[in-house]
């Protein structure tokens, strides 16, 4: 493999792995969803 | 008319997945490679990242937040959705797309899942009876001649008669499950299955990664037959290919079917969410999720694993078959060469493919029974009902017409692709111009766990809807004319173009029926008001 195939395979590869962790990591840390109650219109499915 | 309970998401994590599950498909493990390969390697990778950026995640994005809005309405259907963020019956009418594009695509992408399950239990088994110690050409011909008779390509009705009903079984085993998870419900049947699928599917990628990335060089008597150099194949960079449209056009095209935008499915998936439920984070999730296994695993297993057993000019014709030839004939050879091992990975592989194939069919069903539900006014059991039963017809024929192909790739060209990005367009449009790109960045950052940079903003009104109109354009001219010319010729794609237009029928009907009982009903289904705590 050439330099460049090197380069591109590790930049894509490290991109797309933090990318993913960085976003799970928000996810999974961040405050968990107040229960919320909602009514929905009558007679409708849904 | 019946009352049902509103259905909703568990977790966040949970609608997360569900997305993930539906963008990550067979195109990530076996069309990314092929098209990376075949469009300048490596420096594919530039115009492929820069339409992820400038098309596919600001298009999700707006999917995510409309979804959510209209369904704190009371409307989880795709034409519900479009009518209230168009604010109007001409966007509504449009939004039958969105629903008819997952049902029409399923008709024939359970079909292939069904492929997965087949080739899995044959694994399981003892593989489809390749010999190693004969030669290439002649595991080729078995390896071939296996999917030919596995998929029924050579003549149409061959799968009803003799050793072919194997697929007729794999087929209603493959429907029955996905038709027992869309029973079970939102949160109980698709959130709960995608909660184990999509970790198996990664465990199930790392383990096949692992295995072709130790696999060394597996013939010392083709040295230059090494993981380094299987990998440079896909990788190594041919920038001068980045002065052609068409790998752009590539490149695009990718991005915007693999991550599910345009298909209503996002669009319906976040219609259950809670109205201060995270939109931006959860669809950059999403999509990162997509990238990690197309790039990630797609990007390091496919061709690596060909270039190893095959070679440069094994894997170069393997490319050329397309995705399929490369999936389900070429990879069993390279799989007959693993030696013991073979079988093994080989059912990891396929497994992860069914798996991968479940979680977006699931996603193709739900958004139809959502309309008809609301439409009709009618129970998830019946709505299901009717869904199995079109399903069912669209499938027949899908099962019947096999020869070439032909049936299930126009469906596949007109529906899966053409329809995606009129959808898509369609979307974008409304959500920056016809719903406010103001309102709509507000609606985007509701109860969001990151603030998106206001440059996406410009990205959403602007650059993407133009990109995607270059793109559909080029898309056009490119493919287009064979395409007419191919109804013109084939009564099975002709057949094909009569059961899209039976079924979109069939949608216009039934919202026609959906908008005197939304009114009825006293859903502000054109968007006039806006809702509580919304500043209009």
């Amino acid at each position: 493999m050439r330099p460049g195939g090197w380069f591109t395979l590790i930049i894509s590869t490290v991109f797309v792995w933090s990318l993913a962790i960085w976003c799970y990591y928000r996810i999974l840390t961040a405050a968990p969803e107040e229960p919320e109650v909602t009514l929905p219109p009558e007679s409708l499915g849904g | 008319m019946t009352t049902s309970q509103k259905e909703e998401w568990g977790s966040r994590i949970g609608v997360i997945l569900a997305v993930a599950g539906s963008a990550v498909g067979l195109g990530n493990f076996l069309r990314f490679p092929g098209q990376a390969a075949m469009n300048g390697g490596g420096a594919f990778l530039i115009p492929y990242f820069t339409a992820l950026l400038l098309l596919g995640i600001p298009i999700g994005w707006a999917e995510w937040a409309m979804g959510r809005y209209a369904g704190a309405k009371g409307l989880h259907s795709a034409p519900g959705i479009m009518g209230i963020i168009g604010r109007g019956s001409t966007a509504r009418y449009l939004g039958v797309v969105g629903v008819m594009i997952p049902l029409a695509v399923a008709f024939y992408y359970v079909f292939i899942e069904a492929w997965t399950l087949g080739y899995f239990l044959k694994y399981l088994t003892g593989g489809i009876g390749i010999d190693p110690s004969a030669p290439i050409a002649a595991q080729s011909v078995v390896s071939t001649d296996y999917y030919n008779g596995f998929t029924g390509t050579t003549a149409d009705g061959i799968l009803f008669t003799g050793d072919s009903l194997f697929t007729v079984f794999c087929w209603v085993a493959a429907f029955a499950v996905n038709i027992y998870l869309i029973y079970r419900g939102l949160s109980k049947g698709i959130e709960k299955f995608v909660t184990y699928a999509m970790p198996i599917m990664a465990v199930c990628a790392l383990i096949v990664l692992i295995r072709v990335l130790t696999l060394g060089t597996p013939d010392p008597a083709n040295p230059e037959r090494n993981v380094v150099n299987g990998l440079g194949y896909m990788w190594n960079p041919d920038f001068s290919a980045l002065g052609n449209f068409q790998t752009w056009l590539a490149a695009a095209g990718q991005i915007f079917f693999s991550i599910s935008v345009g298909f209503g499915i996002i669009l319906n998936y976040s219609s259950y969410m809670k109205r201060k439920g995270d939109v931006a984070l959860s669809g950059l999730t999403a999509a990162a999720t997509n990238e990690l296994f197309e790039v990630g695993f797609g990007g390091m297993i496919t061709l690596t694993a060909s270039f190893l057993f095959l070679g440069l000019s094994g894997t170069a014709a393997a490319v050329a078959t397309g995705s399929f030839g490369l999936g389900f004939q070429t990879l069993p050879i390279v799989f007959a060469q693993m030696g013991p091992w073979g079988n093994v990975i080989g059912a990891i592989w396929f497994l992860m493919l069914f798996l991968a194939a479940v979680t977006s069919s699931l996603s193709m069903y739900q958004p139809a029974v959502a309309f008809l539900m609301e439409a009709l006014g009618i129970a998830r059991r019946q709505a299901v009902n009717l869904v199995v039963g079109i399903s069912v017809v669209g499938t027949a024929l899908t099962l019947w017409f096999t020869a070439g192909g032909v049936f299930w790739a126009t469906l596949d060209f007109w529906v899966g692709t053409f329809l995606i990005f009129v959808m898509a367009g369609v979307q974008i449009i409304a959500f920056g111009w016809a719903f406010g790109i103001d309102r709509g960045w507000r609606e985007l950052h509701v109860g969001a766990l990151i603030q998106l940079p206001t440059v996406v903003k410009f990205v959403m009104k602007y650059v993407a809807p133009v990109y995607l109109i270059v793109v559909f354009v080029g898309f056009c001219v490119q493919n287009l004319p064979a395409s007419i010319r191919q109804i013109g010729e084939s009564p099975p794609a002709q057949i094909a173009l009569g059961l899209i237009g039976v079924t979109l029928l069939g949608l216009i009907l039934a919202l026609r029926i959906g908008e005197r009982r939304w009114r009825a009903a006293g859903i502000d289904l054109d968007g006039r008001h806006p809702i509580a705590g919304e500043t209009d």
